[in-house]
C-alpha cells in the first residue's frame, strides 16, 4: 500500500470497514509511513473533536411559536376554501360570494317552477285513434271517437259540447267540428 | 437507545389519520436533533430556527407525502437538509464567514457539551469555531454528509438515504469530506487543532 491509497481507505480504516488482507497492508504501511501515521493520528482527533461539539438548544418558545404558525396556516386553508367563488363575484368577499350565490339560486329554482305552472298542455290531436274527421251529427260514431280520445282535456271539451247539442243549446244545423290530424 | 411508546412510523401513521397530539409528539423527538443539524450546517441560530419551523410546518402540511417504504427520520432530515441548502444559497450570498465570528447562541444560548456538562473550557469552543470555520468552507454535499456522520452519528445506510446517493458515495465523501476539512485546519503545514 503507498500513501495514496493508505489515504483512499483512511475513513474505512476508523469504521472498521476494511478486508482483512486491506486492513493487514495499511496497518503496516502506517508503521514505516511518518506522515501518513501522523494523518491517521490527525484524522482520529478531528472526528473525536467533531463528535464532542456542544448542543444548540432550540429557543424555548419553539414550540409554542409552531403551533401558532400552525393555526394561522389551518386559518388561511379555511379562508381559501372560499376561493372558488372569486371566479364568479369578481374579489366580492366571501360572504357577499354566497348571497350572490344563494340568489341566483333562488331566482333559477322560481323561473323553472313559474314556468312549469303556465306551460300550456300541448294537445297533440295525433293522439287520436279515431278517423281523420269527427262528425258530431253522427252521434253513434262520434260515442266510439269519444271513447277513444287520449287527451284528457279534448275529451272533456267534445263531452261538453255533446251535452249541449243533446240539450238543444246548439243549432241542429251547426256545422261539424272538424278534428285534424296533426301528422299530415 | 430512546424507547417510546410508539414507534416514529406509527405516530406518522397516526397523524395521518388526524391524531395532531401525534405530530407534537415528533415535534418534541425532532427538534433538537434537528435544530443542530441545520444550525452546523446553516452556522446561523435564526436561520436555523426559520429552517427547522418550515421543517415542522411541512410535515404538517404534507404528512400524506410520507410512505411508510423509508424511515420517518430520513424523510424527515431529507426535508430539513433540502431547506437549509436552499438556505444555505442565499445567505452565501450575503454573508461571508470569519473565523472570529462569535455567533448568537455563544452569547444568548444555554449550551451543553454531549456529556451534559454545562462548563466548557475555553479551548473546546476556539477548537469547536475551528472545526466550525472549516465545515463552512466544504462543498454542501461533503459539508451535509460530514455533518450527519461525525456530529449527529448517523449510519451509513440512514445518510445514504437522506442524501439520496448510494452507499459507497457516502463512505467516498465522508472521507474525502474529512481530508479537506484536515487540509482546511492545518496552517502554513502545522496543524491547527
Amino acid at each position: 500500500m503507498n500513501c495514496y491509497e493508505f489515504e483512499l481507505n483512511l475513513s474505512d480504516f476508523i469504521e472498521g470497514e476494511l478486508k482483512q488482507k486491506d486492513n493487514f497492508n495499511f496497518k503496516t504501511h502506517k508503521n514505516i509511513c511518518n506522515s501518513c501515521s501522523k494523518k491517521l493520528e490527525s484524522m482520529l482527533t478531528l472526528i473525536s473533536n467533531m463528535g464532542r461539539m456542544r448542543t444548540v438548544s432550540v429557543p424555548s418558545n419553539f414550540t409554542k411559536e409552531l403551533h401558532y404558525k400552525i393555526s394561522n396556516l389551518d386559518k388561511y386553508n379555511i379562508k381559501n376554501s372560499w376561493r372558488f367563488l372569486d371566479i364568479f363575484n369578481f374579489g366580492l368577499k366571501p360572504n357577499h360570494s354566497i348571497v350572490i350565490g344563494l340568489s341566483i339560486i333562488m331566482i333559477i329554482t322560481s323561473v323553472v317552477y313559474y314556468s312549469k305552472i303556465d306551460q300550456i298542455p300541448n294537445v297533440k290531436i295525433a293522439d287520436f285513434k279515431t278517423p281523420e274527421s269527427v262528425s258530431l251529427n253522427n252521434n253513434n260514431h262520434f260515442a266510439n271517437d269519444l271513447q277513444s280520445l287520449k287527451d284528457p282535456i279534448l275529451k272533456d271539451s267534445l263531452n261538453k259540447v255533446n251535452s249541449y247539442k243533446n240539450n238543444n243549446l246548439i243549432q241542429k244545423d251547426t256545422p261539424p267540428i272538424q278534428v285534424v290530424n296533426s301528422r299530415k | 437507545m430512546d424507547s417510546f411508546e410508539f414507534t416514529d412510523e406509527q405516530l406518522i401513521a397516526k397523524f395521518q389519520d388526524g391524531n395532531v397530539g401525534a405530530y407534537t409528539e415528533l415535534v418534541e423527538r425532532y427538534k433538537e436533533r434537528l435544530f443542530n443539524f441545520i444550525y452546523r450546517f446553516l452556522y446561523d441560530v435564526d436561520k436555523a430556527e426559520d429552517i427547522l419551523q418550515d421543517t415542522f410546518i411541512k410535515l404538517y402540511t404534507h404528512k400524506h407525502s410520507y410512505r411508510e417504504i423509508a424511515k420517518f427520520s430520513t424523510w424527515l432530515y431529507t426535508i430539513a437538509g433540502n431547506l437549509a441548502k436552499t438556505e444555505l444559497r442565499k445567505l452565501k450570498r450575503r454573508k461571508t464567514y470569519s473565523v472570529s465570528d462569535l455567533s448568537r447562541y455563544d452569547q444568548e444560548f444555554i449550551i451543553k457539551s454531549p456529556d451534559g456538562s454545562a462548563e466548557i473550557d475555553a479551548e473546546a469552543i476556539t477548537i469547536e469555531k475551528k472545526i466550525q470555520y472549516a465545515l463552512n468552507q466544504l462543498p454542501k454535499d461533503f459539508k451535509t454528509i460530514i455533518i450527519l456522520r461525525d456530529i449527529q452519528e448517523l449510519s451509513y445506510e440512514d445518510i445514504s438515504k437522506i442524501v439520496d446517493v448510494p452507499i459507497g458515495t457516502v463512505k467516498s465523501r465522508i472521507n474525502r469530506g474529512r481530508l479537506k476539512l484536515q487540509k482546511l485546519l492545518t496552517n502554513k503545514g502545522e496543524r491547527i487543532i
